[in-house]
């Protein structure tokens, strides 16, 4: 509600979730300073290193996660968002929680018992809900942006490669201190090379992947056409929806504790997780591919779109080689729209449930076909 | 105010998936806040309510280092007290001995490295988690063992101290120890802490080794 007492709009509830979201990442990125900002100042160019020797995986990465998403790529402002989340809100808020959290095992079970284990217990359950809370915001701040498993899966995993290398840069930093300070740069490129080159393929961007597919999952259910009234709307569908998404988390948590724990080896944790993502993104990425296929297939029936169109659309460079045998620039826009326009209807065909799918492609077109 | 998305403003029974209300999305938004803001403070609140300090009995002996020959031993004297949450037997001990700080951390070095140029290191370490201290001149000594290291005194404008660094005789593990205290406890500690410094040896060390083959100061 307002001040005034009048309800509250659908524009003020998402400025706030903006807003707050902002606020979060301010006020990670403070504590991100405060703990490692004297690394600058003592150890400038060790400390400028550890954040360049990062910066191909962050980049190479989000590039890559972008593109894994089929058809098309997700939006560029709500990817960095997700990206800025976990670099910032995330990581500082873990920092936080983590050392309150090591210190109570540390504590509890004494420091031979923390050594081992402190980390695969305590990180796991901070760092993957603090992650998550930055993929459930996009849900919030942007609607219709997740519209199911595989977009929470790409968001997710974008979110977790921001936490990745905020990690990273701060395990380098580290680095330093426990090389005794004789040798920073060789201590940032060690730490660098471990982190980027060995443990980046199956890190926090596969555990965050799961447990963003997750919130999809939720997304999705909560949108089906029983769920009217939002994602809490519903009891029922609201709660088909809490199971997968509950799954998907704790299987994360799960990844996220083998990572962390002493053993296996770190070959082995790497490899789990990144087979475990990358089967889990298949599974996903071709049911949305079969599904965008059908809705196509019965858009060309009902001659909503031509049979030209529907073979280009699925592939971004078939959609770009089509704009390119049109003759003038203005043509061209206008057939970039009208790509947009039926993706944004495909995309709005995934946030149904299958039920919705089966639907008439007619009902997926409010604005009433050409 | 009209809807931002075209989803929104979609009645139910016009096909496009409904997403949440005004409300709802206020509910969903004070949970993820609730949820980070209990993550966050609750921990750190929660491990300020318990006791962070475990009497050490004197003689007994603390291992340090990630393992195998990359260890090193002291032990420790009369009113040492641990700090477990701020200790990792692979990397740091944090310790307390009356009003004085006792750091020991383990060093590994990717290459060997002597210990003059690790006590440059430590000036610079000291000054990320000390800010406003100075380290002295270095001078050497030797432990119990036979171990061969350096020490200096530590000075700020409240506080002072001591510091020694002892290296591994392969060169490639060493281990510091830092003990600070306000400046008028300072003399009564350094002798609680020199009982530490003098007690350093590196078990995991190839006895033909050690001592007094480790790398020159």
């Amino acid at each position: 509600m307002t001040a005034s007492g009048t309800a509250l709009t659908v524009t003020e509830s998402i400025r706030a979730v903006r807003g707050t979201a902002v606020l979060a990442c301010a006020f990670g990125a403070a504590v991100l300073c405060f703990a490692f900002l004297r690394f600058l100042l003592v150890f400038p160019r060790a400390a400028v290193l550890t954040v360049v020797l990062e910066l191909p995986l962050l980049v190479i990465g989000f590039v890559v996660l972008r593109l894994l998403r089929p058809v098309r790529a997700p939006a560029l402002i709500w990817s960095a968002a997700a990206l800025i989340w976990g670099g910032t809100a995330a990581a500082g808020c873990a920092l936080l929680a983590n050392q309150g959290l090591v210190g109570l095992w540390a504590k509890g079970t004494g420091p031979t018992f923390a050594s081992n284990w402190s980390a695969s217990l305590s990180a796991p359950l901070n760092e993957e809900v603090l992650k998550l809370c930055g993929v459930i915001l996009v849900v919030l701040a942007a609607p219709l942006t997740i519209n199911g498993p595989l977009d929470g899966l790409i968001y997710g995993a974008i979110a977790g490669l921001g936490f990745q290398v905020a990690e990273n840069i701060t395990y380098g930093l580290n680095s330093i201190a426990l090389a005794g300070g004789a040798d920073p740069d060789r201590a940032v490129v060690n730490s660098a090379l471990l982190r980027v080159g060995i443990t980046s393929l199956g890190s926090h961007w596969t555990m965050t992947a799961i447990a963003g597919a997750g919130v999809g999952f939720f997304v999705r259910h909560s949108r089906s056409p029983v769920a009217r009234g939002g994602p809490v709307g519903d009891r029922p569908a609201w709660r088909a929806g809490l199971l997968p998404a509950a799954v998907c988390l704790v299987t994360a948590m799960a990844m996220h504790v083998l990572f962390d724990a002493p053993r296996p080896s770190i070959l082995i944790k790497v490899l789990v997780n990144l087979v475990l993502a990358g089967t889990f993104y298949l599974l996903l990425s071709n049911r949305f591919i079969e599904r965008a296929r059908r809705t196509l297939a019965a858009e060309t029936t009902a001659g909503l779109i031509t049979a030209a169109e529907a073979d280009c659309l699925l592939s971004r460079r078939q959609r770009w080689l089509s704009r390119r045998q049109t003759d003038s620039q203005p043509a061209r826009q206008r057939m970039r729209a009208r790509q947009e326009s039926i993706l944004a209807r495909l995309d709005l065909d995934a946030a149904l449930s299958a039920e919705a799918c089966r639907r008439s492609p007619r009902s997926l077109n409010p604005a009433g076909g050409r | 105010m009209a809807a931002e998305h075209p989803a929104e403003s979609a009645g139910p029974g016009q096909g496009a998936p409904s997403v949440a209300s005004p409300l709802n999305r206020i509910r969903w938004l004070l949970t993820v806040v609730g949820v980070m803001v209990l993550l966050t403070a609750g921990w750190p609140l929660l491990n300020r309510t318990v006791s962070d300090s475990r009497p050490l009995a004197a003689g007994r002996s603390l291992t340090i280092g990630p393992g195998g020959a990359l260890v090193a031993r002291v032990t420790v004297g009369r009113d040492f007290r641990l700090l477990p949450a701020e200790s990792n037997p692979r990397q740091q001990y944090s310790m307390q001995v009356g009003p004085a700080q006792l750091l020991v951390s383990s060093v590994s070095l990717p290459v060997p490295t002597s210990a003059s140029r690790l006590w440059a290191g430590l000036r610079q370490v000291l000054s990320l988690s000390h800010p406003g201290t100075t380290l002295g001149r270095l001078t050497t000594m030797t432990t119990e063992q036979g171990q061969q290291g350096v020490t200096g005194a530590i000075t700020s404008t409240t506080k002072a101290g001591l510091a020694a660094v002892f290296v591994a005789p392969a060169g490639k593990f060493a281990v510091d120890i830092v003990m600070i205290a306000p400046r008028a406890a300072v003399k009564r500690m350094k002798a609680a802490a020199l009982i530490l410094l003098r007690s350093v040896t590196f078990p995991g060390v190839d006895p033909v080794l050690q001592p007094h083959r480790g790398a020159a100061p």
